[in-house]
């Protein structure tokens, strides 16, 4: 196999189920969209039908506001099919302002130990994924 | 959790080869393993009611060696699994659902010879929201809570090096292990990384069979060890307790 037919290898893409398909209609504007329980208040992440924390079926979405910390990460030099280009790169779980963990990309920044401190602040942008859009997360640019 | 009545691991063995086996097939060496574990505790696939594995499906294995179970345990969780089957099938003799379980792993993990995909279920959880961030098998996943984990705890790159630094000690007396030489702290520090902070030498392989006889009443567990004297070089394991605990 040459190098230009691996490097077209597309990194995986996501298929929606009927529990998640709002998720994903909200990523192709552009926007995060968590559920909240309204029995409880739980805020969850991934997206389902009902609360894991009070089993109530009585939740809603809304849309989050896209800021995140660091929670941890890995650097991985090992590339997953579709990433070849991109290793090392670092997988990250992030914290959401609302309260949730996702996983998750850091763009905008080369992905060294040194670039990426853990509860440094992110904020959300989308990638293109074949007809998905994934929320990848940017460090956010301090105004001094 | 104790489980209170004697179960005894009377048989042990591994696959006549190890490393790197291009000519056999995942499911036969479960089945070369299984047969050489019932031959280390003198017993035969007869004796056997009970199979538990993982990676593949324990009916597979079983019909794979002739064996129609009465007690099956498909229990799949990664690594750890064939330990949940060892605490399963002491809490299952207990009981008196089974006499003899046969648990076996199988992993044509280099060669990939009748094993299963990797590739998982685009629409499942991981398919949706993990498989997209380039997260495939463990060296993507398993490191994942290590940073948060040194950070809050203070534990350094250098005490996380000592772990394969121990093994490989270990490791050395073990004819079979595929690494033996002794290690340093600096040498697992200069070796490349795999997944940071993890290098290339924090890693591990395993290739196990091993049976459980069940002795929970005096009749029993004469005869349990009536097998153990019988056979030359017994496992001669007590299953005395197992736990699990949730870190995420």
């Amino acid at each position: 196999m040459s190098i230009s037919s691996e490097s077209k290898t597309a990194k995986p893409s996501p298929k929606p189920t009927p529990e998640t398909s709002h998720y994903w209609e909200g990523t192709a504007h552009g926007e995060l969209c968590l559920q909240r329980c309204s029995s409880c208040a739980n805020v969850f992440f991934y997206p389902r039908a009902s609360c894991p924390r009070c089993s109530s079926f009585d939740v809603e979405w809304f849309v989050a506001s896209g800021r995140a910390r660091l929670h941890t990460y890995l650097i991985s030099h090992y590339a997953a099919p579709g990433f070849a280009d991109d290793a090392p790169y670092a997988i990250a779980v992030v914290e959401l302002e609302e309260g949730p963990r996702m996983m998750t990309n850091i763009v905008g920044v080369a992905n060294t130990p040194e670039n990426l401190e853990l509860d440094m602040e992110l904020e959300v942008v989308f990638e293109q994924r074949g007809d998905f859009a994934v929320p990848v997360f940017r460090p956010v640019v301090v105004a001094s | 959790m104790t489980i209170r009545a004697e179960t005894v691991i009377v048989g042990a063995a591994e696959t006549t080869r190890i490393g790197i086996v291009p000519d056999m097939s995942a499911l036969e060496m479960h089945a070369e393993a299984a047969v050489l574990a019932l031959a280390d505790a003198g017993l035969s696939i007869s004796d056997v009611d009970g199979v538990a594995s993982a990676g593949l499906l324990p009916i597979a294995v079983a019909d794979r060696l002739g064996i129609s179970p009465t007690y099956l345990d498909g229990t799949s969780v990664g690594g750890c699994s064939f330990l949940l089957h060892v605490r399963h099938a002491a809490a299952a003799l207990a009981a008196g659902l089974v006499n003899v379980v046969l648990i076996t792993h199988g992993e044509s993990g280099r060669s990939r010879i009748g094993a299963p995909p990797r590739i998982g279920d685009p629409s499942s959880p991981q398919g949706q929201f993990e498989s997209p961030y380039g997260v495939i098998g463990p060296a993507t996943g398993f490191p994942m809570g290590l940073l948060r984990y040194m950070r809050e705890t203070g534990l350094t790159h250098e005490e996380l090096a000592s772990i394969p630094v121990a093994q490989r000690r270990w490791a050395a007396d073990v004819p079979r292990a595929m690494f033996r030489d002794p290690l340093t702290i600096d040498e697992v520090l200069a070796s490349r990384f795999v997944s940071y902070p993890l290098h290339q030498f924090a890693r591990v392989s395993t290739l196990v069979g091993c049976r459980l006889r069940r002795g929970s009443d005096s009749s029993r567990r004469r005869e349990a060890f009536d097998d153990l004297r019988r056979v030359r070089s017994p496992a001669n394991l007590r299953a005395r307790g197992s736990g699990l605990r949730r870190t995420w």
